[in-house]
């Protein structure tokens, strides 16, 4: 019996540190990382942020990326890769955006054909859709590459899909209490907001926008407390493209205005 | 006995958790339901059931009882969206104010001239004329999205581009969160930071 206590207490205490590291994992959660209650049950399909910009070194190409998997905890992303049962997909309008019509017409498409990190993934386009809006097929093949490696495809393309550092940036438990409605762990009984303000570090600190001066921080009552990056200790699971700016222009044409969004769409297939 | 009924007792609790803590959205995400089988022709057809562009309009401006739906949407065909980025600001702001973002943020889709031959992105670049740093657009990765959108909906930002008159309206507390870039992401492809 004398022996069994400790191991009583060392259970006691595993269990008390497990719950306290579920209900971390649990609360961290509710970002607007997890914006719908479908891609809170599915995080592979969740999309956290979309950035297009050129090659810092080279004004002819542009690169695209597109982040899923949200909220993964820092060290903690061995084994996490694609969902093979989904499409991950931009899609573009590059006719005109300029006089308000936003129909895609280039799509850029990645499948994975397994499970885990040993994945192999493929690339489609980019290029013409099979079909506008939401139902969409595979259009044609441009390469394979293997998931967590740089790999240079056809026609001068870039490709890397792995885990990198959450590029995101925002206070956002702070965003929560000042609309708690955005954060899907308050619903269905969403509580009042207990917040006004975002967290300013000193009462002292000056509120200038666009070189119009606002007060200090204290002159206007906001929060006194350490703003904190919510996103900081996290990792994503990144889709990344580069390609020469031409395989994004109209069909004749020279590239132009274009109007951007990034999609995952299941196949239905398990999980 | 007590002590073993302790024990199995903590076990049982445990895998509970175990079990509580994997499959508590059980049932939301179910992709046989989402399946919409194959193409005429026999090609998988996938179902858009995510959909990000700009970041934080619908974060922001959306109830998040609307997201499972006009996740499901294009974005140049979601009209809750566009109600909703002028309701939820004309809670704050004037109906100019209101009017202007609703044309600026809907359709909601992240612009940019690639016509432009410079080698730097800036957020809304495209819909200011460069006023956010670059006419190129898009967005780079350390843009401050967030900043930039609370100057828009909470600040002077429609104002002191000269697109509205200033309403006085602003909300110094809430146009700026007040966290900086600290991450070290690099020149050469892929660009993002390693994974910490």
């Amino acid at each position: 019996m004398k022996l069994l206590r400790p191991i009583v207490t060392m259970a006691v205490v595993f269990l008390l540190a497990f719950s306290v590291s579920l209900y971390s994992v649990r609360a961290a959660r509710g970002s607007d990382h997890q914006d719908s209650p479908t891609v809170v049950a599915n995080p592979l399909a969740d999309i956290t942020d979309v950035f297009a910009f050129p090659d810092p070194h080279d004004a002819s190409k542009v690169a695209l990326v597109m982040d899923v998997r949200p909220l993964i905890p820092s060290g903690m992303y061995a084994g996490i890769a694609l969902d093979p049962s989904l499409l991950y997909q931009f899609k573009i309008a590059n006719t005109g955006v300029t006089s308000g019509s936003f129909t895609e017409n280039t799509v850029i498409q990645f499948t994975a054909d397994s499970t885990g990190t040993a994945q192999n993934i493929t690339l489609y386009g980019p290029g013409k859709p099979n079909e506008v809006g939401t139902s969409n097929t595979l259009i044609g093949k441009t390469g394979t590459f293997t998931f967590g490696k740089v790999a240079s495809l056809k026609g001068g393309i870039k490709v890397f899909v792995g885990p990198r550092r959450d590029p995101f940036f925002f206070d956002l438990a702070q965003f929560f209490k000042v609309i708690p409605d955005r954060n899907y762990m308050n619903h269905p009984h969403v509580p009042p907001a207990t917040a006004t303000s975002f967290r300013f570090a000193s009462k002292n600190q000056k509120i200038v926008l666009n070189g119009v001066s606002y007060g200090t921080a204290g002159s206007n009552k906001c929060v006194i407390a350490k703003p904190k990056d919510f996103l900081a200790p996290y990792d994503v699971l990144s889709i990344v493209i580069e390609m020469p700016k031409k395989l994004l222009a109209p069909a004749s044409g020279s590239p132009g205005v274009v109007g951007l969004w990034a999609t995952t769409a299941t196949s239905g297939k398990s999980e | 006995m007590t002590t073993r009924y302790t024990i199995a007792l903590l076990v049982t609790i445990l895998a509970g958790a175990i079990v509580g803590g994997c499959t508590s959205n059980a049932g939301v995400f179910n992709p046989q339901a989402e399946r919409v089988g194959l193409s005429p022709s026999g090609s998988t057809v996938y179902k858009q059931i995510e959909l990000l562009s700009r970041p934080a309009v619908k974060e922001v401006f959306e109830l998040f009882e609307d997201h499972n739906k006009t996740n499901r949407a294009e974005p140049y065909a979601d009209p809750v969206l566009q109600a909703q980025i002028e309701s939820f600001t004309l809670m704050f702001r004037s109906k100019k104010n209101a009017e202007t973002l609703q044309a600026i943020l809907y359709p909601n889709v992240l612009k940019a001239d690639l016509s432009q031959d410079v080698t730097t992105a800036s957020y809304l670049g495209y819909e200011t004329g460069g006023a956010t740093g670059s006419k190129w657009g898009g967005r780079a990765l350390d843009d401050d999205v967030v900043d930039i959108s609370l100057g828009a909906i909470f600040g002077n930002t429609l104002s002191a581009l000269g697109l509205i008159p200033d309403d006085k309206k602003e909300a110094p507390c809430l146009s700026e969160d007040n966290v900086a870039y600290d991450k070290s992401n690099t020149k050469t492809f892929p660009y993002i930071q390693a994974p910490l």
